[in-house]
């Protein structure tokens, strides 16, 4: 079926791997200014799939879309559509959708006539035109407003406009580059949820770039991770969760965002001391690559519990300073005396990596830790209570580079 | 208690003459700040304009300036049926559509060209605005020495080109054309500049959606940037149609109306009859008749530009 379509095609090149939908090879991107923006951008979205893109704002994501949509032209690497390479084709001649952050709808014509615009350049007649349209805008509830221009729209209107005029043509795949970022946040979460129906009713390949992480592990069949123009991790949102590649999957993943605290592995990593307590780590929890010295350890906070049970039997004993209330759970707020961990490990910046100053130090030494809890724990602030969590759901990081070398083991439930 | 109450009426009293006073520097002291520009205004236009009109409905000639007679319409009536006004009428229409229509055409193309960015192109640019810094008398000026059949360098061009001595000036077929060819040489800057402008306000990510529907350069020129741009376009062609109908430097330093009346211009018919007929009531006529006509072709010109495109 693939190969029948590239030769219809005319392809010049037909790629290996005749699953993918879309194809980044060693793909770099550095603008006239020097800012890299990309660097070596390997990545391969399977037909139909769902894919998003997230990531601290400046990380790449716009870029390495615009690279996909041949809006950009990219310094190095190539990029194949539906095993046909693009790299050198214009966004003309690509047949991909796309819907813009700022929705890009042409102001001076009617949302028929936005509606109607990839159709009429590409020659449809009128009745067939006017059939595709109506269509869109049952879909989407824009039939009310089609002799509107997009002035006169809210922006919610104006976003269901945007993603009419990708849907209006069967293109290969659709490209969306923050199409939520501008509505409210109920509207938001209503719209996630109907773009995720519509790709699963038409099956066409998708991109979708977000910073929200929360947007991110609720759309995706498969996320990518990138930070600084490189790709930290493409995997399902739930192995993102459990087993990120490094700390920075790990705290950016995750919604309060992970705990984390320098600590030290015992020799042989039969054990890693947190705040003076020695946690013994049981043989199934083998630690990669690293037998002893200093580590950086991780514990969601939806891991703590706040009694002991089969799943939770390593205790910790805290005194809550706040506690916040999302009702069926808490969110319990306290320090543990141990040294935080470098920022330039979690934070957006790549650049800072190589001088990290290991601490012990002048780092004050009393790291945050927040515990996400059933209300019926009914703690207080100030009381020393005991939370519980397991060997199970601790991840171990490498000092020096953050590197992932114990994750959970899998199963955690998600967060909401 | 007494002193109390005198110093009570007293207040009053003193309070309400102030009141007077603040009424009235709130209702009127805005105007304290504007009376210099609404003086220069009625000195130096309205007045002007008022009086002009007045005496377009007198028979007056300056070389009697005591004989001012009331004519009514008279040199209205007269106007309209003399040739030479009708002939100028046709003269000037030629004269600025052709010119600000090249100009229009041009001035998008080039700054077409010029928004692609190109290696050298700020220094292009600035040579191309050059003939719109220099006073339209020099061009003229300049013209008439270039162009001249005895010693020009453009007629040495073309005999060395084997076309002869051409006189543009002084062939009735030419010399219309050869005007139009100086306004457009001179003004097409201006054009591309505000072009330029304009186009550098359009929206990239729309033209990007553009591409992205499938829309080829050409489609994305006529069916976004030309409304997308509308606007200062048609700003620049309601101030080079003003400009085009009022020409009248370029024509007295070369042509002077001739040869015949093949470049007889409304302005220079004014000219002609305010200052060398000194017949001042009736160049004030026509001054007034020019205006008209400006101000409809103005209008509906503008209309077109704005409206036809927004309804497409
Ligand atoms: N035209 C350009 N010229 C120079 N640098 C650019 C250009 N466009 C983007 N960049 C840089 O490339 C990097 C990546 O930009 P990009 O727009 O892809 O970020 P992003 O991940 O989409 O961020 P955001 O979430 O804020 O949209 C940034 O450092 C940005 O400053
Ligand atoms: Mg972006």
């Amino acid at each position: 079926m693939t190969a029948h379509s590239s030769i219809k095609e005319g392809t010049p090149r037909v790629s290996k791997t005749k699953a993918a939908g879309i194809e980044f090879s060693a793909v770099n991107m550095t603008f006239a200014d020097g800012t890299t923006a990309l660097k070596s951008l390997d990545l391969v979205i399977e037909e139909g799939e769902f894919v998003v893109f997230v990531g601290p704002s400046g990380c790449g994501k716009s870029t390495a879309l615009r690279i996909l949509a041949g809006l950009e032209q990219a310094t190095g690497g190539t990029i194949a559509i539906k095993g046909r390479d693009v790299t050198d084709l214009g966004p003309q001649h690509r047949d991909i959708a796309m819907v813009f952050q700022s929705y890009a709808l042409y102001p001076h014509k009617t949302v028929y006539e936005n509606l109607a615009y990839p159709l009429k350049i590409r020659g449809l007649g009128k009745a067939a035109i006017e059939t595709a349209v109506a269509g869109v805008a049952d879909l989407l509830g824009l039939a009310a407003l089609l002799q509107r221009k997009p002035g006169a729209l809210s922006g919610g209107q104006r976003q269901r406009v945007a993603m009419g005029r990708a849907l209006v043509r069967n293109p290969k795949a659709f490209l969306m580059d923050e199409p939520l970022s501008n509505l409210d946040a109920a509207l938001r979460v209503e719209m996630r949820g109907e773009i995720r129906r519509l790709h699963r009713r038409l099956g066409v390949t998708t991109v979708y770039v977000t910073h929200d992480q929360v947007e991110a592990m609720t759309m995706g069949d498969r996320v990518a991770v990138l930070r600084g123009g490189e790709l930290q991790q493409f995997d399902a949102p739930q192995r993102l969760y459990e087993q990120p590649a490094n700390m920075f999957v790990a705290s950016f993943i995750g919604s309060p965002a992970i705990n984390l605290a320098m600590a030290e592995l015992g020799a042989g990593s039969a054990a890693v001391t947190l705040a003076g307590n020695a946690i013994p780590l049981p043989p199934s929890r083998r630690v990669e690559g690293q037998s002893a010295g200093p580590v950086m350890i991780g514990i969601r906070p939806e891991a703590f519990s706040y009694r002991r049970d089969l799943e939770h039997d390593v205790s910790l004993t805290i005194t809550p300073d706040l506690i916040e209330s999302l009702g069926a759970e808490l969110l319990v707020h306290f320090a543990i005396p141990a040294a935080s961990v470098p920022v330039a490990l979690t934070s957006s910046a790549k650049s800072a990596v190589s001088q990290i100053s290991l601490p012990g130090n002048a780092r004050e030494v009393s790291t945050r830790f927040v515990a996400k809890l059933d209300a019926r724990c009914a703690y207080a602030v100030g009381q020393e209570a005991t939370v519980w969590f397991s060997t199970d759901h601790l991840m171990l990081f490498e000092a020096a580079t953050g590197r992932t070398i114990l994750a959970s083991a899998p199963m955690l439930k998600l967060p909401v | 208690m007494s002193d109390s109450i005198s110093t009570i009426t007293r207040g009053s009293h003193h309070r309400s003459r102030r009141d007077g006073w603040t009424w009235f520097a709130r209702r009127y002291g805005a105007l304290l700040p504007m009376a210099p520009g609404m003086l220069f205004l009625v000195l130096m236009s309205i007045y002007p304009t008022v009086y002009s009109l007045v005496i377009s409905l007198f028979r007056w000639n300056l070389s009697d300036p005591t004989r001012m007679r009331f004519g009514g319409w008279h040199n209205y009536g007269l106007l309209l049926t003399d040739a030479t006004f009708w002939n100028a009428v046709i003269v000037t229409f030629k004269f600025v559509t052709i010119a600000v229509s090249l100009e229009l055409v041009l001035g998008l193309a080039i700054a077409l060209l010029f928004f692609q960015r190109f290696p050298g192109d700020r220094f292009l640019r600035a040579i191309l605005i050059l003939p719109m810094v220099v006073a339209p008398v020099v061009v003229g000026l300049l013209s008439r020495y270039m162009l001249n059949v005895q010693f020009g360098i453009v007629t040495f061009v073309t005999e060395a080109l084997g076309f002869g001595r051409v006189d543009f000036f002084g062939e009735p077929d030419l010399a219309l054309g050869t005007l139009i060819v100086i306004d457009i040489w001179q003004w097409t800057p201006f054009m591309f500049l505000i072009m330029l402008a304009a186009l550098q306000g359009v929206p990239e990510d729309i033209i990007e959606a553009a591409k992205v529907d499938g829309a080829r350069p050409v489609r994305i020129l006529f069916d976004h940037i030309l409304h997308l741009i509308r606007y200062p376009v048609a700003v620049a062609v309601a101030l080079r149609l003003i400009d085009a109908f009022r020409v009248y430097d370029i024509i007295f330093m070369t042509t002077r109306g001739g040869p015949i009346d093949v470049t007889q211009t409304l302005s220079w018919q004014i000219y002609d009859a305010g200052f060398k007929s000194l017949d001042i009531g009736y160049a004030a006529a026509y001054s007034w008749l020019m205006l008209i006509i400006v101000v409809v072709t103005v209008t509906l010109v503008l209309r077109l530009l704005l409206n036809e495109q927004a309804s497409r």
